[in-house]
């Protein structure tokens, strides 16, 4: 998929990221049923865990911060506030799933799985996934096509930068 | 092609109240399983059949008006004002179609399985009139969208299709009491066609340019090559009618030569789609709709050799069963099982500011069920078919008569569940 900005193909290469993310916790969670956790000294579970942490730590909060404060105020200005609201209603919703998957990553790292955490982090990535898929159907259906059409060359390289300058 | 903003922010305030599209889901689905039932009891004219009422033409609407019609019209009523931006002038002009079709359709079909003109005559007035009402809502829709002018093109087609359909219809239907037709089998065989090719074909192909790329994550595609995909469909609907009303079976096989075209581009963009999907589990509805894919081809080309007289007599049952069930059924299913949890989810309330997961409204393991009941049921029912053997055809509608009772259930659960979540959302944020 490509866009006709560079914000917009930065958002879609953060959005395949994660995509690609959340297919590897999909893994971890099919191979490993309830009752039965997995070794978390592992070497691809540690790598998992670390790749939990950071992700969603620095880039899904950050990506969601920089869309709340430059993007769907943009949108906004323009009279198209609905967007913004649904979208942020939806990193509300996601943002401590997501931390919440971050402590258990960071005690599964440090202590491994119990089988109690590690049902809760079963339940959690299910959600998280669902969720995530859905809202970036919605902003790769939507959001992203709307941008590539409201932003000139000049508003481009601005949001480039300050996205760059936030990271 | 951008389809925009269509999901987000207004997409809710276009949408139909849940009753509207879930009236039509339910009735198909509830045809569905009478639909195989008749298959069971028409078995023994199955392979031979080539018209004329009966049992079989009747299994036969119950499959096309009542399956493909209701469920077709069901999702096109809400996916069409999301996907234009346009919504519906109001919901009981749609109350009142269905009100007309359902009972018409089941009306109709008592007469075909009885023999019975004057109760053909009296279903096809009520599902006909139904039918030109929904026709007239989805054309008013289509001629307010200027921006999805592939889909919108598709959906011009399918709209004109249905109006013509229903003429020819009601003209085959009054024919039985007055004679009015000089060729009432070539009139059947351009009603045929323009039921498969114009009216479901269409809006089966027209959404697949929106849906599909939603559901997988994927670019929607653009530029020149859908535009002749579309032509080429234009073409053999044409053409194909015109060799069907002249009785000419050299311009019929011209039209499935185009359809064919038409086909191998429609695949070549959804393989497209396929592949750069970014997401890769798809599930049993995908497995149903790419079967479905791989079968529409294969359809045609078995109706290019019974329009030669090279299958045998049965030639025409299997090139019809293959389209109309292998393809079309499939891939409605497929879908079908999609669209329900996704509006569903559109019109679930928050509990606590947080939405149900579409996990939480579905049922998967009726759908395991009816995947492969369904799949057990078209490939018995063709052997039925092609070697003349109506107790496999009676295997086949059994296998499938329990696949659309696993649907059934599998529509229960998600509307239980849709109402348990809203009320509970009531209750809690009162």
């Amino acid at each position: 998929m490509h866009h006709m900005r560079n914000i917009t193909n930065t958002l879609h290469n953060e959005h395949m990221a994660t995509i690609s993310l959340l297919n590897r916790m999909e893994e971890q969670v099919m191979a490993h049923r309830p009752g039965n956790p997995p070794n978390a000294a592992d070497d691809e579970v540690a790598k998992l865990l670390r790749d939990i942490a950071s992700n969603v730590e620095s880039e899904i909060s950050g990506h969601f911060s920089f869309e709340e404060e430059h993007l769907f105020t943009r949108l906004a200005e323009m009279g198209d506030e609905n967007i913004g609201i649904l979208l942020t209603e939806e990193h509300h919703v996601m943002l401590p799933i997501g931390q919440r998957l971050v402590a258990l990553s960071k005690e599964a790292r440090q202590n491994g799985f119990t089988v109690e955490n590690w049902e809760e982090f079963r339940r959690l990535v299910g959600e998280f996934i669902e969720r995530m898929i859905a809202h970036i159907q919605k902003e790769e259906m939507g959001l992203l096509p709307v941008l590539d059409d409201v932003i000139d060359d000049e508003e481009d390289g601005q949001l480039s930068t300050a996205y760059a300058m936030s990271r | 092609m951008s389809i925009g903003p269509t999901f987000l922010g207004g997409a809710q305030s276009r949408l139909l109240p849940p009753s509207v599209p879930f009236r039509f889901f339910i009735a198909g689905i509830a045809f569905h399983i009478l639909m195989w039932a008749f298959l069971f009891y028409a078995a023994d004219l199955a392979p031979d059949f080539a018209g004329g009422p009966g049992p079989a033409l009747a299994a036969l609407h119950l499959l096309t008006l009542g399956v493909f019609g209701t469920v077709a019209i069901g999702a096109a009523l809400q996916m069409l004002p999301v996907a234009t931006r346009r919504p519906m002038p109001a919901a009981w002009p749609l109350r009142l179609a269905f009100w007309l079709y359902v009972p018409g359709v089941l009306v109709l079909v008592h007469g075909m399985a009885n023999y019975s003109p004057a109760w053909m005559a009296a279903g096809g007035v009520l599902a006909g009139g139904g039918l030109f009402v929904l026709a007239w809502l989805l054309a008013g829709n289509l001629r307010q969208a200027s921006d999805l002018p592939l889909v919108s093109a598709y959906g011009w087609l399918a709209v004109s299709s249905l109006f013509i359909l229903v003429l020819l219809g009601l003209g085959l239907v009054f024919d039985f009491s007055a004679a009015l037709l000089p060729d009432h089998r070539a009139v059947a065989l351009a009603h045929l066609t323009i039921a498969v090719f114009g009216f479901m074909g269409m809006l089966a192909i027209g959404f697949s340019h929106v849906l599909v790329p939603m559901f997988t994550l994927a670019a929607a595609p653009t530029g020149t090559i859908g535009r002749i995909g579309l032509g080429a469909w234009a073409a053999a609907i044409l053409i194909c009618t015109a060799g069907a009303l002249a009785a000419a079976p050299w311009l019929f096989a011209l039209g499935l030569c185009l359809a064919l075209a038409g086909t191998g581009i429609y695949l070549w963009t959804m393989n497209a789609i396929w592949t750069k999907r970014m997401r890769k589990r798809m599930g049993l509805s995908f497995l149903l709709v790419r079967i479905s894919w791989a079968v529409l081809p294969l359809g045609l080309v078995l109706a290019l050799a019974a329009t030669f007289d090279l299958l045998g007599p049965r030639g025409p049952a299997i090139a019809g069963f293959v389209l109309l069930w292998g393809w079309l059924l499939t891939f409605l299913m497929g879908i079908l099982q999609r669209i329900m949890p996704f509006l569903a989810s559109m019109h679930a309330a928050k509990i606590k500011g947080k939405p149900p997961l579409l996990s939480e409204l579905t049922a998967e393991r009726p759908l395991q069920i009816h995947a492969y009941g369904h799949l057990a049921a078209l490939v018995l029912a063709v052997a039925g078919i092609a070697f003349g053997i109506p107790l496999l055809i009676q295997a086949g509608a059994a296998a499938g008569f329990f696949a659309a009772l696993a649907f059934a259930a599998f529509a229960l659960v998600l509307v239980r569940r849709l109402f348990s979540n809203n009320e509970v959302a009531a209750s809690s944020n009162a």
